[in-house]
């Protein structure tokens, strides 16, 4: 009624009356408060930034302006006290809200801005497949990061939200799809995808075999079995494979890569095909060309050689149909270890692992001994032969006396072998005929005597042989041999180092060695490095007469836990160089220590002490072993030194040897020999006792039934090595080789010549 | 093989080996051909095999040979055993009488004949005689198995010329680019 009456009065009247009524509502302000008074205005504030987009951590200047305030207060995204107006440039981590309240007598009014902070954008596009068949679509998705908007690009139009999927139109070429997301602060960022579009497909096909687990203890706790149950799969690297159309032609043919994937292109999406696996590999690099053939399969038994009489395995797949959408596409090719888990058995139509297991360890040996040749010598070339791996389910050994029938697979000894050399083969499958050569291993797959595919100890070891033949053997005795035999230090190297090569290339020292005994395949757990079978220890001698000695030292050498710690190349590297290629010395534990101390003189201590720990002298010996006092298990006088010199002119030397008829590749009987040579012809002469036949070189040089051997040779330059014992004991691996001796008594145990070159 | 090749070697005369290794060498100088013929013959008679056992120092011999044979396995063992006992492996038609001996003494001399027929159609049999004997009760006991082949030779292999035709076998898992 008041404010009404107010209104309608005159200027100058009013003016007075409000004056007035001011005075009174003070009197009634300043009166409330116990004085009586009247309102103040509310206040009004404003507030602004310089930007609202801004690029994270940069600046904005926030201005603000209020009435009827006397102080304002900022919180947020900035903080304190500040004057009724004013501006304040602040720093932004992150978008932020700033707030404002000003206040006076008539209260507070809030006031704010929001500043957002943004960081470059990202986006990322993607296809569900890169690489399809004509006349497919593909499902797009893309997102983004810090965009505030997005729009496509290339073959993707319009304008798109900040993350989303979509399907594209079909496709029959090659086709690029962007999407480009942008905020108000940076330049927009573009990701793009290119879908491949072929009318054919690439198939990448990996090759891979199955074995058992490491051998564990079977149920009643009696035997080591290997383990079935855990199979582990390893790949076949550069095996061949093939695609044959179903009329049964082949496509294409190819050797896989070194992680066992053999790569197709080009092929027909409406067309099946059947993979094929071939057992043989080829690897340029190293020129390896393997195989493993089917000695008991022949397919041409006119064909004396065994790359022409047997073929290598070949193994299909599941016929592949292509898949109608992608261009590029995989299989994967398994070879079952034919364990039968219902049975209990091994079945051997299913064991189709075993060709492709022992290329895959072949190949991985050659590779261990290619990188140690290169490594002892550099720049020597490393030309691997061609090897015929013969493996069959049927093959085995157990044979009492030749001839071999390699076609039904039963041969002598323990059923595997490595050779560089065989007779011919007749229509029959007999071994007859002439000399063949062609390096083989024979490796047993027989079940009930000793399938050696399931862990792969001796193929290794008989590619250590192979290896040696290649690469650095210069005495092979070879036959029959075992841990509890003395033995020629020759073989004892060859035999001891073939088995360190395996150990090096399985990383392990132990051999496992598989037997049927009552139906139950078992594993005979052998460990060189402590001498036992299945943790029970062996009484096998120690020294440089016995193999697994030279295995000892060559995995102590290696093994992680030892104090030497060479690596595979440098415990292999002494047998490779060139000094081990022209020593006069043969192949001995001896010229392995010693040229193992000299190739790593940091090492030479250990090594000797190593060495001398296993009765091989080896601190300060040279190559020779003359140093040497370990007699093994015959006489000083029959055993040392290792090699004796025979001067020429000077007196007869007396040089025992030892053994019985039979004792084929056993220490001492045969003893080495040197000459020191003065390029000048002089007789050399045996003298044996009555009965007796020297020869020279185990057999190759004889006088039927004489005690007296005695040629003219030229003696050159250096020392002359060879070895002399009886006939009948060091030419008998089998007894038709003794009957060639025509020795006229059975020889004494210890047989001494007197040896003279004059 | 050792035989030919031995026969082969013992036909040379000297002359000859040396127009052998002359080839091999420049140097044929005679005793250098004896250092080098070292090398040439035992890398050649080499037959390299894996490292075997026989603590049961089993020999073999085959009494009559026929449909049925009769083996006779002596035993001269460098070490005890548990048991010994011979049993059929590939191959066998049939075995009689069981031979198998307890408590196998080292350096005991055992012997036992066998009659074995072939299984049809098989070229060879094979018997394991197996040697078994615990050590330590608490590890796995130890095994000695030595193989006996004796050939069927009334299985004659016929002569064939064929292809080499892939087997089936091979598991397939197609990826994931393929179909399922």
């Amino acid at each position: 009624m008041l404010l009404v009456h107010l209104l309608q009065m005159p200027g100058e009247r009013a003016t007075r009356f409000v004056r007035l009524l001011t005075l009174i509502s003070f009197s009634v302000l300043v009166s409330s408060c116990g004085g009586g008074g009247s309102s103040a205005p509310a206040p009004t504030v404003s507030l602004k930034a310089s930007a609202t987009d801004v690029a994270t951590n940069g600046s904005v200047t926030l201005s603000w302006a209020s009435t009827d305030a006397s102080s304002c207060t900022a919180t947020g995204g900035w903080s304190g006290s500040l004057s009724a107006s004013g501006s304040k440039t602040v720093s932004v981590p992150q978008t932020s809200t700033y707030s404002i309240s000003c206040s006076g007598a008539g209260g507070s009014t809030p006031g704010n801005v929001t500043v957002t902070a943004w960081k470059a954008p990202t986006a990322i596009i993607s296809a569900d497949s890169a690489n399809i068949l004509a006349n497919n679509t593909v499902s797009l998705t893309w997102s983004s990061q810090n965009a505030k908007t997005c729009s496509g690009g290339d073959a993707l139009s319009g304008s798109l939200p900040t993350s989303g999927s979509k399907i594209s139109a079909s496709l029959t070429t090659t086709t690029v799809f962007s999407v480009s997301c942008s905020n108000p602060v940076f330049t927009a960022f573009t990701a793009s995808v290119t879908v491949n579009v072929s009318t054919t497909f690439s198939l990448a096909v990996t090759v891979q075999y199955q074995v058992p687990g490491t051998p564990v203890v079977n149920a009643a706790k009696t035997f080591y079995v290997p383990d079935w149950a855990h199979p582990v799969t390893h790949p076949v690297p550069f095996v061949s494979v093939e695609l044959q159309h179903p009329a049964g032609t082949v496509v294409q043919q190819v050797f896989a890569d070194a992680n066992g994937v053999a790569k197709f292109s080009g092929l027909d999406p409406t067309v099946t095909y059947t993979p094929v696996v071939r057992a043989k590999i080829q690897q340029t690099s190293l020129g390896l060309d393997f195989e493993v053939a089917n000695n008991t399969a022949p397919i041409d038994t006119s064909q004396p050689t065994y790359r022409a009489r047997y073929a290598p395995y070949a193994n299909s797949g599941s016929v592949y149909t292509p898949d109608k959408r992608m261009s590029v596409q995989a299989d994967a090719l398994t070879a079952p270890d034919g364990w039968d888990s219902v049975s209990q058995t091994l079945v051997d139509a299913n064991r189709i692992a075993g060709p492709y297991a022992l290329l895959a360890n072949a190949v991985t040996e050659a590779q261990i001994v290619s990188a140690a040749i290169v490594s002892a010598t550099i720049g020597r070339s490393v030309t691997w032969r061609p090897l015929t791996i013969l493996w069959s389910v049927k093959n085995k050994g157990g044979l009492a006396a030749p001839p071999n029938n390699m076609d039904h697979g039963f041969v002598t000894g323990s059923g595997g072998y490595y050779n560089s050399t065989h007779p011919g083969v007749d229509t029959s499958g007999l071994e007859t005929g002439a000399t063949i050569s062609e390096d083989l291993e024979f490796i047993s797959g027989d079940v009930t005597t000793e399938p050696m595919e399931i862990y792969p100890f001796v193929l290794t070891h008989e590619m250590g042989h192979f290896t040696q033949t290649l690469f650095s053997t210069r005495i092979s005795p070879g036959f029959d041999h075992q841990y509890s035999d003395y033995e020629d230090p020759t073989q004892a190297w060859i035999e001891g180092n073939a088995s360190g090569i395996a150990a090096l290339v399985l990383n392990t020292p132990q051999q496992n060695r598989l037997a049927t005994i009552s139906g139950e395949i078992v594993v005979g757990v052998y460990d060189i490095s402590n001498n036992t079978i299945n943790g029970n220890p062996q009484t096998w001698p120690v020294g440089w007469y016995q193999e697994s000695t030279v295995t000892h030292l060559m995995w102590s050498v290696y093994d992680l836990k030892g104090s030497i710690k060479l690596s595979a190349a440098a415990t292999l590297a002494p047998m490779y160089t060139a000094t081990w290629q022209a020593g006069p010395w043969l192949n001995s534990p001896w010229a392995y220590t010693a040229q193992l101390a000299n190739l790593n003189p940091a090492s030479a201590t250990a090594i000797g002490t190593l060495g001398d720990s296993l009765s091989i002298s080896s601190t300060g010996d040279d190559e020779w072993g003359s140093t040497e006092t370990h007699a093994g298990n015959r006489t000083a006088q029959d055993a040392l030194p290792p090699y004796v010199t025979v001067p020429i002119g000077g007196a007869g030397v007396t040089i025992c040897s030892a053994g019985a008829p039979l004792e084929y590749n056993k220490e001492s009987n045969v003893r080495y020999v040197r000459v020191p040579g003065d390029g000048n012809t002089h007789t050399f002469t045996i003298q044996g006792p009555t009965g007796t036949v020297p020869t020279v070189l185990r057999g190759f040089l004889f006088t039927p039934g004489a005690n007296l051997f005695s040629q003219a040779f030229s003696w050159p330059l250096g020392y002359t090595v060879f070895s002399i014992g009886d006939c009948g004991v060091a030419n008998s691996p089998f007894t038709t080789g003794t009957a060639a001796c025509n020795e006229p008594a059975v020889p004494p145990v210890e047989q001494c010549w007197t040896v003279s070159v004059q | 093989m050792s035989e030919q090749l031995r026969s082969n070697r013992n036909n040379l005369g000297f002359l000859d080996m040396n127009s052998i290794i002359s080839v091999i060498r420049t140097d044929s100088q005679l005793a250098t051909a004896v250092a080098t013929s070292c090398v040439l013959l035992l890398a050649n008679v080499a037959m390299a095999s894996p490292p075997s056992d026989n603590t049961l120092g089993a020999t073999f011999r085959v009494v009559s040979a026929g449909p049925s044979s009769t083996v006779e396995i002596k035993l001269k063992p460098s070490a005890a055993f548990d048991t010994v006992r011979v049993e059929a492996a590939s191959g066998v038609g049939t075995l009689s009488p069981p031979c198998s001996f307890d408590a196998v003494v080292e350096g005991g001399s055992y012997v036992c004949r066998v009659n074995v027929s072939h299984k049809a159609g098989e070229a060879s049999l094979s018997l394991n005689v197996v040697g078994q004997r615990t050590v330590d009760a608490a590890k796995p006991g130890l095994i000695d198995v030595v193989h006996f082949t004796l050939p069927n030779a009334a299985v004659v292999a016929p002569a064939v010329k064929k292809s080499n035709t892939p087997t089936p076998g091979l598991l397939s898992t197609p990826g994931p680019a393929a179909p399922k």
